[in-house]
This record gives C-alpha cells, sequence and structure tokens, in this order.
C-alpha cells in the first residue's frame, strides 16, 4: 500500500514538470518580443529594456527556467507587471470567492447527480431514465455563460431571488453568502452534474447486471439496499475519477462564471491579466490550477487504493 | 440490428460501410443532431442567400431597435442587423469547430500512431500528453490565444493544442490493442516495413472511435471559442461570431436581453445538433468506443 502511495504521488512530478515547461514556455516561445508585447506598442525602448531585464529575459533560455524553476519552488511566483504585488499574494486575496464557488459547486454537483443517475441507471430505460439522459445532452450544449444569464435573467432580473451580480464574503453572514453563490453554483454545477450523473448511470447500469446483484436479491436482500449496498458501491470507481477529471470542466467553468457573475475570484484575476498581457499573474494562475487538478486526481487515486481492497497496481 | 445484420435470401453482399450509415441513420439522435447540423451548415454556406444584410455595417440610426419589417430580430448596439449577423455568425462558429476538430485529429493520429507502435517513444510522448491535459484546456487555449495578436488562425491553433492529448490517447489505446492481433502479427512477419503497417493494418481501425471524437472536439471547439469571445479574448470584434454577439450584447443586458439570448439560441442549438450526432454514432457504431473515451 505504501508502496502504491509513494509510486503514484513520484507519478506528478514529471506531469508536473512538463506543466511547468510548457507554462514556461507560453511567453517565451510567443511570436515578437514579449518584452514589447507587455510594453504596449506605444512604449519606448528604454521601459522595453527594463521590462526585458526584470522578467530576465536578457538571459540564455535554459537559465531563465532554472531561475524561474528555483523561484517557483520556493514558492515565489513572480510580480504582477502591473499592480507590482506579488503573484501569490495576488492569488490569496482573491482565493476565497474562488473556493467557495468550487467547493459549493463540487458538493452540489455529486449531492445531485449520484442519486439522480443511480436511480436512473437501476431503472434504465424507464421515463426518468429517458429525461435524465435527454437534459444531460443539452446540459453539455448550453454553454456556461449562456446559462449564467438565463439565471438572472428568470432569478435576478425578474423573479428578484437573488442578487444580479456580485460576491458577499462568508463573514459578512452566512444567508447573504449563499445566496451571492447560489446562482453561480448551479450554473456551474450544472455540466459537471450531468457528467457525474451519466458516468454513475452507466456504472451502476453495469453492476446491475453482475452475479453478486442476482445473489443479493436471491437472498432477499430489499431492493433499495441492493441498488446502495451492492451496486453503487461497486459503482464507485468511475464515479470517483469523473468526479477528479471533472474538476478541470471546473476550473474552466470558474474562469467564465466569475466574469458573468462580476465575482472577484482567481479566474476574474487571470482574465484580467490576459486583457493587459500581465504574464506572470497568467503563468502563476495556469501553474496553480494545474496543481490543483493534479493533486485532487492523485488524492482520488490514493483514496480508491485505500477504500478499494481490489484496487493493486 | 440483428435484422439488419442478417443476409437476406438473394441479396447482394453488401458493403459493410453502405450497412453502416444506414443502421446510423436509423438511429434517432443521429437523425435529430444530423438534421440540426446540415440546417446550420446549410444556414452558412447560404448566408448571402437569405435575406441577410451586410452584416457588419454600421447604421448609427437603427441603434438598439427591437424587431421589425426591417430587421426581423432588432439591431444591436451600432445598428447593424442581428439576423445577419446570427447567420453569418454559423460560419465563424462552424469554421473553427471543423477547422480544429481536423487539426487536432490529424496532428493526434500522427503522434498517436507513433507512440502506439514504437514502445521507446511511448513513454516521452505520453508523459508530455499527461502534462498537457493536467493544465485546464480554457486556460490554456486564453494563454495561447492572448500571445498573439487575435485572428481566426490563432484561434484555432489555440483550441487544437489542448485537444491534441484527447486523439493521442485514444488512437494510442487502438493500437496498443491492434498490434497484437493475428493479422498485424502476420504483416509484421512477412516483413512489411512500419509505415505501411501503421497506414495499411492499423489506422482503419481508428477510424469510427476518430469520427466520434472528431464531433466532440468540434462541440467543444465552438464552446470555447464562444467563451473566448465573451471574456473579449477570442476572435476579433469585427467579425461577426456567436460569442462576439453574446459579448457585445451583456452589456445592455438588463435592457435588451435579446442580444444575449438570439445568439446563445443558435450557439447551444449547433451543440446540441452536433453532440446528439456523436452520441448516435458512437452508440452504432461500435459499443466499445465509449469505454476508450
Amino acid at each position: 500500500m505504501l508502496a502504491f502511495i509513494a509510486k503514484r504521488s513520484l507519478a506528478v512530478i514529471p506531469v508536473m514538470a512538463v506543466v511547468s515547461i510548457v507554462v514556461f514556455l507560453l511567453l517565451r516561445l510567443s511570436p515578437g518580443d514579449p518584452a514589447l508585447v507587455i510594453a504596449g506598442e506605444n512604449a519606448d525602448a528604454a521601459s522595453v529594456e527594463r521590462i526585458r531585464m526584470a522578467l530576465g529575459l536578457d538571459q540564455p533560455l535554459v537559465s531563465q527556467f532554472l531561475i524561474w524553476i528555483r523561484n517557483m519552488l520556493g514558492g515565489d511566483l513572480g510580480t504582477s507587471i502591473f499592480s507590482k504585488l506579488p503573484v501569490t499574494e495576488l492569488i490569496a486575496q482573491r482565493i476565497e470567492p474562488t473556493a467557495s464557488l468550487a467547493l459549493a459547486t463540487m458538493l452540489f454537483a455529486i449531492l445531485v447527480a449520484v442519486p439522480l443517475g443511480t436511480v436512473a441507471g437501476a431503472t434504465a430505460g424507464s421515463w426518468l431514465d429517458r429525461t435524465l439522459m435527454a437534459v444531460s445532452v443539452i446540459g453539455f450544449s448550453v454553454p456556461a455563460f449562456v446559462l449564467g444569464y438565463c439565471m438572472i435573467y428568470v432569478f435576478s432580473l425578474r423573479l428578484g431571488w437573488a442578487p444580479v451580480q456580485g460576491f458577499t464574503s462568508i463573514s459578512e453572514g452566512i444567508l447573504p453568502f449563499l445566496r451571492s453563490i447560489a446562482l453561480p453554483t448551479v450554473t456551474l454545477g450544472l455540466a459537471y452534474l450531468v457528467l457525474i450523473a451519466r458516468i454513475t448511470r452507466a456504472s451502476v447500469l453495469e453492476m446491475m447486471g453482475e452475479d453478486f446483484i442476482r445473489t443479493a436479491r436471491a437472498k432477499g436482500v430489499s431492493e433499495r439496499l441492493v441498488i446502495t449496498r451492492h451496486a453503487l458501491r461497486n459503482a464507485a470507481i468511475p464515479i470517483l475519477t469523473v468526479i477528479g477529471i471533472g474538476v478541470a470542466l471546473l476550473i474552466s467553468g470558474v474562469v467564465v462564471i466569475e466574469t458573468v457573475f462580476n465575482i472577484p475570484g482567481i479566474g476574474r484575476l487571470v482574465v484580467d491579466a490576459i486583457l493587459k498581457r500581465d504574464y506572470p499573474v497568467i503563468q502563476g494562475v495556469i501553474l496553480i490550477f494545474s496543481a490543483v487538478y493534479v493533486l485532487v486526481n492523485l488524492a482520488i487515486d490514493i483514496g480508491y487504493a485505500l477504500l478499494d481492497p481490489r484496487v493493486r497496481y | 440490428m440483428t435484422m439488419l445484420s442478417q443476409p437476406v435470401a438473394g441479396d447482394e453482399p453488401r458493403n459493410p460501410l453502405f450497412d453502416l450509415a444506414f443502421q446510423a441513420f436509423r438511429n434517432p439522435s443521429v437523425l435529430i443532431g444530423g438534421t440540426i447540423v446540415a440546417a446550420i451548415i446549410i444556414m452558412a454556406l447560404a448566408a448571402p442567400l437569405l435575406g441577410t444584410v451586410d452584416p457588419v455595417r454600421i447604421d448609427p440610426g437603427m441603434r438598439l431597435k427591437p424587431p421589425s419589417d426591417l430587421a426581423w430580430m432588432g439591431t444591436d448596439l451600432f445598428g447593424r442587423d442581428v439576423y445577419s449577423r446570427i447567420v453569418y455568425g454559423a460560419r465563424s462558429s462552424l469554421l473553427v469547430g471543423l477547422s480544429v476538430a481536423a487539426v487536432a485529429i490529424s496532428l493526434g493520429v500522427l503522434v498517436g500512431l507513433v507512440a502506439g507502435y514504437f514502445r521507446a517513444m511511448d513513454i516521452i510522448v505520453m508523459r508530455v500528453m499527461d502534462g498537457l491535459m493536467a493544465i485546464p484546456t480554457f486556460l490554456l487555449a486564453i494563454a495561447l490565444v492572448s500571445l498573439t495578436r487575435a485572428s481566426i488562425g490563432t484561434v484555432i491553433v489555440a483550441l487544437t493544442i489542448p485537444e491534441i492529448p484527447r486523439v493521442v490517447r485514444l488512437v494510442r489505446s487502438v493500437v496498443l490493442t491492434v498490434r497484437e492481433e493475428s493479422y498485424v502479427e502476420a504483416a509484421i512477419s512477412v516483413g512489411t516495413p512500419a509505415p505501411l503497417i501503421l497506414v495499411r493494418h492499423i489506422l482503419p481501425s481508428t477510424i469510427a472511435p476518430l469520427l466520434v471524437l472528431g464531433t466532440y472536439i468540434c462541440a467543444q471547439a465552438i464552446l470555447i471559442e464562444a467563451g473566448l469571445s465573451f471574456l473579449g479574448t477570442g476572435l476579433p470584434p469585427e467579425i461577426p461570431s456567436w460569442g462576439n454577439m453574446i459579448s457585445e450584447g451583456r452589456t445592455f443586458f438588463q435592457v435588451t436581453p435579446r442580444l444575449v439570448f438570439l445568439p446563445s439560441l443558435f450557439l447551444a442549438l449547433t451543440v446540441l445538433g452536433i453532440n446528439l450526432l456523436g452520441d448516435g454514432l458512437r452508440d452504432t457504431l461500435d459499443p466499445r468506443i465509449a469505454k476508450r473515451m
């Protein structure tokens, strides 16, 4: 078991190495002079030179990379070109709205999708199953920002149930906080929910045909227990896997949804940085988001090795 | 399905591809999705014939007009005809979606075949692909677009790169299975050169799953392009695209929500059609495909 955990954890290193090389090269391989791009078209030669020095662009590529990696490992993601604040500080300032939104969305999606998918899988072919499958295709096809505007239109502008935009910190009271993240959570959660529900349905459906289900039924276990204790439990691995993979969806969604609902989080930070070409911020956020994705999936892999004695790699 | 595969007395043996196509069109998802996609493609191709006016003509006297005889979907912030912009917007979305799918599949097949067949390359290539897949698609795409001046070409390149690993993984998994088949071993034993084996004996097995993956990539690319344009980092604003229209419309969302909703409707419908087509193809072509994706 320990050997597996060690091996799986070590596998993170090459992945993160590739991520950091890609993120590093993003800036360095862009056509044209990045210093010039950052300085803008009307900048004079001195300020272009200053930016070039500040970014270490006057040094060879490999040593630039090594410096960057060394700083990064030491927890220094660089400094924003515009606000002059360290990238780590900028991210820390913005983490609350993004983390609240992401956690609320995961909770919402899993709590709705797993029961829904289980029932659909156990009653495959029923009207509920068919409706769910039909709705799920639509869920994949409506872009999150479109859904967000529909939500705002109906629930904020027409019904007045939720604030149109903005974020209220949890420190200002739990109710205003929940009101402010309710619409973004549902909006962001839909695609994620659909993804989890479809996999849950497929894996429960597959389990329902297994011998141990027939055995359980034959010995008189109630249908509810057959489904929850036997089918769902054995279907857990693909469901957990897709929850991990779906985190990528969540991260991409956060970037757009924070703009739609005007939430001052990390997604908003990176969009603003991209519009202003603030490269250190862009690099820092991509790196952090990718690390979160890789670590969540590591935790899930280790999680099911711990929970499921059949899993041995 | 069993009915179709049973030979009917007196029937000539039919082309299996023809059979497959026939079967696919009996699937309701393929039928509905295919019809939607075909309609959008016709709309895009026939844009000038559909009673449209110049989609980029600005008319300050016609700003934010509600639907009327002159402009039946109304006009936008700059007095441009919304209907014409939506019809021409289909061109941008389809161009991006189809190009990304085509380029990602071509490159992905090349890398995937090599990685799957030549063991030495496999480890390195797959580590790179794992790394690329760890970067959220949308972020990688906006970062890539932000590096260069936005144009349709750079958007296509930026959307293609994050999709390549998915193709590579799929192709590689097919190669790994097929290369153990006896007909491939037979080809190796008679000294067929590797490139020929790859193209003649292995490539054909990847076609069906790639067709399905291609539809998903196309749908994904259209969605991401719209998302990028919505954030103001996608196609240049002068190109009529649904994402750009939604982005411009959101300033006046509370007053004229139709400027957001109309292009959104077409966007969602197009993606829905492509997804339905993909789901249907997946179910009819080969049930095992679902496991690989």
